[in-house]
């Protein structure tokens, strides 16, 4: 899967969870995940979750805690498919 | 993790836990004139499951700023716990609160508060669950509200819940849980303070909790356990109004 569809992905998971739509009309992979789209933190893991459920991969707990932008997620992504 | 700061604040909450619980208590009680209507029911079961030898994490929903104030008056007296300090509960609220005046950061110190920034990264958090953890460990009681913050529907939303109680029960699989409903009379919609005269609903059930999921579904699922519980004392309270 290309890089750049992992992120279109990515930001599609993230749609629900952001409260600033505005910053995600306009993210990119250096968008920090909690500051600028304005997830909750708690709906974290719920996020976490689902790229394991999308992409069909198993993150721990200590790779999940190393995502705070968008292309940590990304990164993250792409080095287990 | 270091003990340390938690360990100061035991010692020095200790020694207030008479001089500023009474008066605190007492104001609650004559000024506020707030009632728990099954005060001594409440007492004795929760003096029964305190004492026995597993580690209680105390999970309740949350409506006031003071809840843990109230659930604190519902479950002891302050001479109760001069003489057992040990179950006073240590709860964990969000540092933009507890600081926000002078006299609540030094009340929140002695009062066994382990605060915690909603906002912060994830180190922090895993700080404060390990904190959190060591107390569970020395037998001590603590206090959390699984949905993180005040209800804005005034009604526990499973939806809302964080998995930070999750994460502390997975990794303790000993641990049991107290969930505790309390609602005011009066209480339609989420607040600083209840209201004065309010009379109070308190209700406790001990739940185990247990999953087959490992890691982060573990804390999700073991998380919603406890809302789950949290949401059906609710429905059987308003079951009981009609």
């Amino acid at each position: 899967m290309e890089r750049q569809e992992v992120f279109s992905s990515v930001v599609e998971i993230l749609k629900p969870y952001a409260r600033d739509e505005q910053a995600l009309s306009s993210v990119t992979e250096a968008s920090d995940i909690l500051k600028e789209l304005q997830v909750n933190s708690s709906r974290l893991v719920d996020i976490i979750l689902a790229f394991e459920d999308k992409f069909d991969i198993e993150v721990d707990d200590s790779e999940a805690d190393k995502v705070a932008t968008v292309g940590d997620a990304v990164e993250m992504i792409t080095t287990k498919l | 993790m270091n003990s340390t700061r938690l360990n100061i604040q035991r010692v020095v909450g200790r020694l207030l836990v008479f001089p500023i619980g009474f008066p605190m208590f007492f104001l609650l009680k004559n000024r506020a004139n707030f009632k728990i209507k099954n005060l001594q029911e409440v007492r004795k079961k929760f003096r029964k499951l305190s004492k026995e030898n597993t580690p209680l994490l105390v999970c309740a929903n949350h409506l006031t700023l003071i809840d843990s104030l109230i659930i604190h008056l519902a479950f002891g007296s302050s001479f109760w716990y001069l003489l057992n300090y040990k179950y006073f509960l240590w709860n964990v609220p969000a540092v933009e609160n507890a600081n926000k005046k002078l006299l609540w950061r030094f009340l929140t110190f002695i009062g066994k508060c382990i605060k915690i920034d909603r906002e912060g990264d994830s180190d922090h958090t895993g700080k404060i669950l390990d904190q959190i953890k060591y107390c569970l460990q020395q037998g001590e009681l603590v206090l959390i509200f699984p949905e993180g913050t005040r209800s804005r529907t005034a009604r526990v939303v499973p939806e809302n819940v964080t998995y930070g109680v999750g994460k502390i029960l997975s990794s303790m699989p000993e641990c049991k849980v107290l969930c505790v409903y309390l609602r005011g009379e009066g209480q339609d919609a989420y607040s600083d303070f209840p209201k004065n005269g309010e009379k109070f609903d308190l209700e406790l059930e001990v739940i185990s909790t247990k999953t087959e999921a490992k890691g982060l579904r573990a804390a999700r699922d073991i998380s919603m356990q406890v809302i789950n519980k949290l949401k059906e004392m609710e429905d059987s309270h308003f079951a009981r109004l009609i």
